[in-house]
């Protein structure tokens, strides 16, 4: 019953969000299209199958909305001043965050759908979609809410690492896979990339819409990999947490 | 029964950072408002935000009902505590007066119904039942501080921490928010505990004051008592028109010219030198209209109490 109270606070406070500032939810999915598209004939066209980029850049709009989101709101809640205000409820601090990102990330499938939609009829793609998909992306928002607790963690230290946010972000989009193709990126970025459970969720993705199969150990390791980031981006939030509530630099924005 | 039981709380921003607190051990009971006093940078809202576990002490316990509140799940623990806190914004701009008090309502885990029974209550009360679908960006800061109050009292919380609640509210609405926070304190057994700069505010609500001086505590006891500790010999004599001031004869007067009437406080006198105060001026045909020993206002108070603290001898 709790939880269901902080979904609906957090999914009626969202929309009324969007309500008011709903010119920035039309100019990001226009910014999203635009980008797409620059990729697509840029880099990828020529280059190789557009059912891969794909999927690719869904996890990209999926892994930036999630980790982006997180340390964002620290950010925000801070400068606003209501920081103090959610962290004297009953539910913990990242709780109330986690399912805030999660009513965005809803939110920005929603868009994703229209936007896939608009990119379908307007460029020459093909679009492939499998129902396993669902479960590779969940598993994959598991460990993107690691990497962003880890990052939210960091801004409530230090201001200023949500500035960095957007770098993060756009370094996804080139080294993971999804504007160059991963074979392409240096070998030790390839080896640091291994590791992330966005390279990863990509990988499995793409070969499931090829038609390879997937073994159990793979998904398994997926699974694995994205709840240990899951923990360490915890248990880092957690420690930072705990610092800046011995340091008192919860107001310093 | 005691809600708190402070023993030995230090607090410093940093390990080899200055004390803010330094040892503090005091008691709070249920039910009682106690207003938190110093100048600024005296620790007040650390004292605060501690209590709210909102920071983590560097020393000492702090008990809540009997109880280790480092042990105490904090989930438990907000369920039973609320603050307003000063320069804090508190509420989000872009949602209403109520969309505000719902958010925070829910994430109270208060019931939808609950909210609006008592939601309806708290707007009429404070005078911001009309203005409920305004966007709180569009409030002024009374509004929003209104706001804020009514979001802290929402679930009836056993603690209520307030710093500097009243700050910007009118005098109607200042004195709505005093009789609400009297109320709840005799009624509901809500304990309060409030800064404020306003210590016409703290006069008037306040059982007993803390008065915090470099870290430590200076004072505690009843507002009361407080309000007697320089009032001693102090009388105050009003009389028509103006006053010569050769014709007083004592030295550690004020005068206080009113229009038609001057005040002479009397400083510090003995019993013997009022009389002659006093002759001395009827016969020289002043026209007494009041004579009474003057009972200090906590502002004069506080002001001297600081003074002494910094020449030493408090």
């Amino acid at each position: 019953m709790g939880m269901l109270k902080l979904l609906r606070a957090e999914l009626r406070k969202y929309l009324l969000e969007v309500k008011t500032y709903y010119p920035d939810q039309i100019v990001d999915m226009v910014v999203k299209y635009i980008l797409f598209a620059t990729f697509f004939y840029g880099f990828v066209y020529h280059a190789r199958n557009s059912t891969a980029y794909c999927i690719a850049y869904m996890y990209w709009i999926i892994a930036a909305c999630v980790i982006s989101e997180l340390s964002m709101s620290v950010s925000s809640e801070k400068q606003i001043g209501t920081i103090e205000q959610l962290i004297i409820k009953p539910y913990p601090l990242w709780l109330i965050l986690t399912v805030k990102t999660y009513i965005v990330l809803l939110v920005t499938v929603l868009k994703g759908v229209i936007l896939f939609g608009v990119i379908r009829i307007t460029l020459p793609i093909t679009l492939v979609f499998n129902i396993n998909l669902l479960w590779i992306l969940l598993v994959s928002v598991i460990g993107f809410t690691g990497i962003g607790l880890a990052l939210s963690g960091l801004t409530m230290k230090f201001a200023k690492t949500a500035s960095f946010e957007s770098i993060i972000s756009y370094a996804l989009l080139f080294f993971s896979g999804t504007i160059i193709p991963f074979d392409k990126i240096p070998v030790t970025v390839q080896r640091i990339l291994s590791v992330i459970p966005f390279t990863a969720g990509i990988d499995a993705s793409q070969k499931l819409l090829t038609g390879n199969s997937q073994t159990p150990y793979v998904l398994l390791w997926l699974l694995l990999m994205n709840l240990a980031c899951f923990v360490i981006g915890y248990l880092v939030f957690n420690a930072f947490f705990r610092n800046v509530k011995t340091n008192g630099v919860l107001n310093n924005y | 029964m005691n809600m708190y039981r402070i023993t030995e709380l230090r607090k410093s921003y940093g390990k080899k950072a200055d004390l803010v607190l330094k040892g503090l051990s005091f008691d709070v009971d249920k039910g009682e408002i106690l207003g938190v006093l110093g100048v600024n940078g005296a620790g007040k809202t650390t004292l605060i935000k501690l209590l709210l576990q909102a920071l983590e002490a560097s020393g000492g316990k702090i008990e809540f009902i009997g109880n280790d509140l480092s042990k105490i799940s904090l989930r438990k623990y907000y369920k039973e505590v609320s603050a307003v806190l000063e320069g804090n914004r508190n509420v989000y701009w872009y949602l209403t007066g109520l969309q505000n008090i719902e958010y925070f309502g829910r994430l109270k885990q208060l019931e939808d119904s609950e909210i609006g029974e008592k939601s309806e209550k708290l707007l009429k009360a404070f005078d911001l039942y009309d203005a409920r679908n305004q966007i709180a960006g569009n409030y002024s800061r009374g509004m929003l501080q209104k706001l804020s109050i009514i979001i802290a009292m929402l679930d009836n919380p056993q603690v209520l921490f307030l710093d500097e609640p009243t700050l910007g509210l009118d005098i109607i609405t200042k004195k709505a928010v005093m009789q609400s926070l009297k109320h709840l304190a005799k009624e509901e057994e809500t304990t309060i505990v409030i800064t404020s700069h306003q210590l016409d505010v703290i006069d008037a609500i306040t059982d007993r004051v803390l008065v915090l001086e470099n870290g430590g505590i200076a004072y505690i006891g009843r507002t009361a008592e407080f309000k007697q500790l320089y009032s001693e010999n102090k009388y105050k004599l009003t009389v028509n028109g103006t006053v010569d001031r050769k014709d007083i004869v004592f030295s550690d007067y004020v005068l206080e010219e009113k229009e038609a009437t001057t005040d002479i406080i009397l400083n510090g006198i003995s019993k013997r030198d009022v009389s002659l105060v006093l002759s001395h001026l009827l016969e020289r045909d002043y026209e007494m209209i009041a004579f009474s020993k003057d009972s200090n206002r906590l502002e004069d108070i506080m002001e001297m109490f600081i003074q002494r603290g910094r020449n030493g001898d408090a």
